[in-house]
């Protein structure tokens, strides 16, 4: 679906946000997307997005180049961005504005998601809170049947409720053909959904691995001491939260907030595992 | 599917713009319509006012007219035009144009079409309608009312020039009309370059480079032609057509600046 080859980019030429970086994404997947402020999360969306564009390399999605912005590629992406913008007017009156560019467009699933919102249907955009504002535009959004959707933190102004019905609905919208990419902070709010993490830190890719790989590597669990076997620890109440190798092949569940500091903190320990 | 161009796609990007700029389109209708009949209600000629301008074609003549028709036609047209892609200097905006599965040409010709064409009729009209309104109106006002015509010295029944008679009054005039076109494409290009303060921005870089041009213009012409040559009527009329044939180049130029600017265009 995606292939990103040797990208360089960056707003100015002395400040490179990405060197060299490669990746490969593909459908069936939903991928979280994870980094520091101004580790570039939200930079490598738009570069796939083709809002901008790249120094050097090359960036392939379905078969485009999105930096030409072809419409036959553009129906097929639905991006979220973190600061949108809706006219006012009516939801009909954007539909009837909006939805035709999109030959896939689903009306009927568009109104369902509308009601597992709980948006009022009659509303009018400029009216609704920046939440309902969020949900709307996911709901158009899943809406299109596009093959690749990119939010950059979608969980941002929802509600408790309104985060469970997002997760219950992005895994719902979940499809062999689609390509789901979420970049967020809040890495709780998509326990459970994503299936493959990628972490972005220091111009480059610093892990990319689906969670049944890194629970198979490596294992979360609360421990009374820290011994050399453990690759990074936080404490806790009852201890610490550490992250070591799964040596034993134990079960654990993925703790994303740990991995990632894990990371940031000892990546030299985690580089030979996920290389 | 046609990635450049599709006839559907441009009807939809149609209707998209207009949903979302139409009613500000119409609001700025309105404010045009008051402006142009303020002009008009402020200069009423006086009934027996006796400093009447005449014509070749012995019409009295308001002289009001013409500067308030070029000088608010070339502010309507350059803030439609300034206003245009305005948005793209706001990041949710921006995405969200940009993301609208549409080429860039069909982007940049609907552009034009809401700037250029659309803009130009919709002011035409709007200034003919009001002008024959109140050509109705004052030349019942005058009815059979003489004045002295200081170009026949005659006294002459006075009847008011249209506003075509006014732009055909000097037949080069006529080398002058691509200038809106002109004008618009400028401020259209200053909508994509600048982030804010798009108006301002572009009629100083505009004003600052004419300026240069012209100036350059003056002294290569000068030093070319100094005690040389002494232009006749025919010479002038060949100095306008240049005029027109440039006007109609650098739009061309201009356009094809704004739709690469445009393809280009970064969030």
């Amino acid at each position: 679906m995606i292939n990103i080859n040797n990208l360089n980019f960056g707003y100015s030429k002395h400040k490179p946000l990405f060197k060299n970086m490669s990746m490969r994404l593909s459908n069936g997947h939903i991928y979280g997307l994870l980094g520091k402020n101004g580790a570039g999360k939200s930079s490598l969306l738009k570069n796939l997005a083709g809002l901008v564009y790249a120094q050097s390399g090359t960036l392939d999605v379905m078969g485009f180049n999105p930096a030409k912005r072809q419409p036959a590629l553009l129906e097929q992406i639905c991006f979220i961005p973190e600061e949108f913008y809706l006219p006012s007017v009516k939801i009909d009156a954007y539909l009837k504005a909006n939805a035709p560019f999109y030959k896939n467009f689903d009306h009927q699933y568009f109104a369902t998601l509308l009601k597992e919102f709980d948006i009022p249907a009659s509303n009018k955009l400029i009216e609704m809170s920046y939440g309902q504002k969020k949900k709307f535009i996911i709901a158009f959004g899943l809406a299109t049947q596009a093959k690749l959707v990119i939010m950059d933190e979608p969980t941002n102004g929802l509600d408790i409720p309104s985060k469970a019905q997002f997760r219950k609905i992005m895994a719902s919208a979940m499809t062999d053909e689609r390509c789901i990419i979420i970049s967020t902070h809040q890495v709780r709010d998509l326990d459970n959904l994503i299936d493959t993490v990628i972490m972005l830190d220091e111009n480059d890719v610093a892990l990319k691995a689906s969670v049944e790989e890194i629970t198979a590597k490596l294992t979360f669990k609360k421990v009374k001491e820290v011994d050399d076997s453990i690759f990074y620890a936080e404490p806790s109440l009852s201890g610490y939260n550490a992250v070591m190798p799964n040596y034993h092949h134990e079960e654990s569940k993925l703790d994303m907030e740990l991995l990632f500091n894990a990371i940031l903190a000892e990546k030299i320990k985690f580089k030979p595992l996920f290389s | 599917m046609n990635n450049t161009f599709n006839i559907n796609r441009f009807g939809l990007l149609l209707k998209r713009k207009w949903l979302d700029f139409g009613k500000i389109y119409l609001m700025s209708l309105v404010v045009l319509t008051v402006v142009i009949v303020s002009f008009y209600l402020f200069n009423i000629p006086i009934v027996k006012q006796s400093n009447l301008r005449w014509n070749d074609n012995e019409h009295a003549q308001l002289g009001f007219r013409l500067p308030t028709f070029l000088m608010v036609g070339f502010l309507f047209l350059t803030i439609e035009a300034s206003t245009y892609f305005s948005a793209l200097g706001q990041k949710p905006k921006a995405i969200m144009e940009l993301m609208t599965p549409a080429s860039t040409t069909e982007k940049f010709l609907c552009a034009i079409l809401f700037t250029t064409i659309i803009s130009l009729i919709s002011y035409l009209f709007i200034f003919y309608i009001i002008d024959a309104l109140f050509l109705n109106y004052i030349n019942e006002l005058w009815e059979n009312q003489k004045a002295m015509n200081y170009n026949t010295n005659k006294l002459s029944v006075v009847s008011f020039s249209t506003l075509f008679d006014d732009l055909t009054e000097d037949r080069r005039n006529k080398f002058l009309f691509a200038f809106p076109f002109f004008f618009s494409s400028i401020f259209l290009l200053g909508s994509v370059y600048f982030n804010r303060f798009h108006y301002i921005k572009t009629a100083l870089t505009a004003t600052a480079f004419f300026a240069f041009v012209i100036f350059l213009a003056f002294k290569a012409a000068k030093w070319l032609m100094e005690g040389k040559y002494n232009a006749g009527a025919q010479e002038k009329d060949f100095v306008f057509v240049i005029l027109f044939v440039a006007s109609v180049i650098v739009t061309f130029i201009i356009w094809a600046i704004t739709h690469i600017r445009l393809k280009e265009k970064e969030v």
